[in-house]
């Protein structure tokens, strides 16, 4: 059974309907990629399913429950984290808290112990350190983990939200155009570490438009437009596919 | 390193509580005294503005109403029915965290100049509530009459001490917890928030609710301190005045919070002097410090010291 599966899935804005009635499957283990021209309704995708908008129709299985009845915190207790087009770190904090916000739900303290600094408080602090700085290992942050998120680079940037996703023990990562800005040498770390949170079990969907990192990376893409499901299969597979060829470049005499 | 970081912190407050300890010792003019102690009244509900503004962006200008239900409650408890001043100086709080806690569900859905104006609402609420319901707050006569937690004024002095250096303590380990990361989350971006699993309406429901405890808190004080309840004493301006406290102390900083109460409230009554051109003075006063604070202000020493270990730290990445 896949684990995350969309069964006719819809979200409209007023009459615009972003996503029409997609089925999309993520077997365990799998990195899938998710492609489309802008405006297709691929990140419309990513936020029905983390429960940032509510659908209008079908039903989002996550590992054998409906998901998508609940609100973002409890899908991402579910196990289901991401990131996003547009980075959202926590610009005025460190990156070592940054990543830190990501094990908000395996933190047990509560205000009491918080308050009285109890001794459960000192050793999850130190359980904590040891995750995080394992995370920062992974996306190679470990360095900068002192610094004001803001003060760093667009690409190191992109990785902590990676890193902070990660620490929350997902079986399932969505990330939103993770190479988007990136330079050469940065997208291919950047594969490297994708690559490393599969070996641990971490099952992907990704949304990319530098084709490069789609085809070296998924063992299956869906490609949609106008929120509709036109084509899926492996990256070669689609890649000959007439109805993706015409999408992406128009066919012959379209001028 | 943190640690480091914290010691240096919490020794900020140590010095501070020390330096305050001293004052009855040493021996200051009664009404000083009293300045004095209104002072760290004042800091308590400047420390609560610090938890809901500081941390969590929730901006609040109606925290005079709720500080005035924490008066009212311990006036209104020890005066008419004779409770035992201590047990309503524990129940002001927790009736204020009631209310607090409805303040914040607009909180919700509400953001920005919204939830302000919200907050506006319920501290005009509070004020015109206690100024019609005679029978049982002494309307705009006042509440008279009310017996202190601790007769004699020194100890009292030490007890409003201990309670803000409690407080303080415990808010800047508030800060650096699970619980303050949420806040924080929530300040910045509370859909990055929400997805990494913070729920974002119970964070916000317990940073209003620890603020009010603390603003009823800070009440119970001034009433205890007063022994005098008036609805003039909870007005607009006050929240205004709170809200400047928390502005010019860093926002997010605790001792800044103390500093600053401390001095804005004092701040009137050195001027007093001035007579008629007083109040001109102390506003002009507050604008040059506003605007000189990033010079001055806590956050600023605060950040000093964490540049510092920022580069120990490169020394001892670079040695590796």
């Amino acid at each position: 059974m896949a684990l995350l599966e969309t069964i006719g899935l819809v979200k409209r804005f007023g009459g615009l309907t972003a996503v029409d009635h997609l089925d999309l499957q993520v077997n365990e283990g799998e990195i899938c990629g998710l492609i489309g021209p802008n405006g297709s309704g691929k990140t419309t995708v990513l936020n029905v399913i983390t429960g940032i908008y509510k659908n209008d129709g079908g039903k989002v299985i996550f590992n054998g429950k409906e998901i998508h009845i609940l609100t973002p915190h409890e899908i991402c207790e579910h196990g289901i984290a991401r990131t996003f087009q547009n980075i959202r770190v926590l610009g005025s904090q460190t990156v070592y808290d940054n990543v830190r916000l990501g094990l908000h739900i395996q933190t047990k303290s509560d205000l009491f112990n918080i308050i009285f600094n109890t001794k459960q408080v000192r050793e999850e602090n130190e359980r904590i350190r040891k995750i995080i700085e394992e995370a920062l290992d992974i996306v190679g942050l470990r360095k900068e983990k002192n610094e004001i998120t803001k003060n760093l680079p667009y690409g190191k940037q992109k990785v902590l939200e990676i890193a902070r996703a990660i620490v929350a023990k997902p079986k399932l990562l969505l990330l939103d155009e993770p190479a988007a800005g990136l330079n050469t040498a940065e997208t291919e770390n950047l594969m490297e570490i994708v690559r490393n949170i599969r070996k641990r079990g971490i099952s992907i969907l990704l949304i990319e438009h530098e084709m490069a990192f789609v085809g070296g990376l998924t063992d299956k893409v869906y490609v949609i437009n106008y929120g509709k499901k036109i084509a899926e299969g492996t990256f070669n597979e689609i890649k000959k596919n007439p109805s993706v060829i015409q999408v992406y470049l128009g066919t012959k005499g379209d001028e | 390193m943190g640690k480091i970081f914290d010691t240096i912190k919490n020794n900020i407050l140590i010095v501070i509580a020390l330096l305050l300890a001293l004052i009855p010792v040493i021996g200051v003019p009664s009404y000083q005294f009293y300045i004095i102690e209104r002072g760290l009244q004042n800091a308590i509900i400047v420390i609560s503005l610090v938890i809901l503004l500081g941390y969590t962006g929730q901006l609040s200008l109606g925290h005079a109403g709720l500080l005035a239900t924490g008066a009212y409650t311990y006036g209104i408890l020890v005066v008419s029915y004779n409770v035992n001043p201590w047990i309503a100086f524990l129940i002001a709080p927790i009736f204020t965290a009631l209310i607090g806690a409805l303040l914040g569900i607009p909180s919700f859905k509400l953001t920005g100049p919204f939830l302000v104006v919200t907050t506006i609402a319920l501290g005009e609420i509070v004020r015109i509530l206690i100024l019609n319901w005679e029978k049982l707050t002494g309307g705009p006569y006042g509440l008279t009459g009310i017996t202190s937690i601790i007769s004699n004024s020194k100890l009292m002095f030490y007890l409003i001490l201990i309670i803000v250096y409690f407080i303080s303590v415990a808010t800047s380990r508030l800060s650096v917890s699970k619980i303050g990361l949420a806040f924080k989350a929530i300040k910045e971006d509370e859909v990055a928030a929400e997805v990494m699993g913070v729920d974002v309406k119970r964070y916000k429901l317990l940073a209003f609710t620890i603020s009010s405890f603390l603003a009823g808190l800070s009440g119970a004080i001034f009433a205890s301190l007063t022994g005098y309840l008036n609805p003039d004493s909870f007005t607009f301006a006050d929240s205004a005045t709170f809200l400047l406290m928390t502005v010019l102390g860093g926002m997010s900083s605790v001792p800044g919070a103390i500093l600053s109460s401390l001095a804005v409230t004092a701040l009137p009554e050195i001027l007093r002097f001035m007579a008629r051109s007083r109040m001109v003075i102390y506003s002009l006063v507050l604008l040059l410090i506003i605007r000189y604070s990033k010079q001055l202000s806590s956050v600023k020493i605060s950040k000093f010291f964490l540049k510092k270990k920022n580069k120990e730290d490169l020394v001892v990445g670079g040695g590796e």
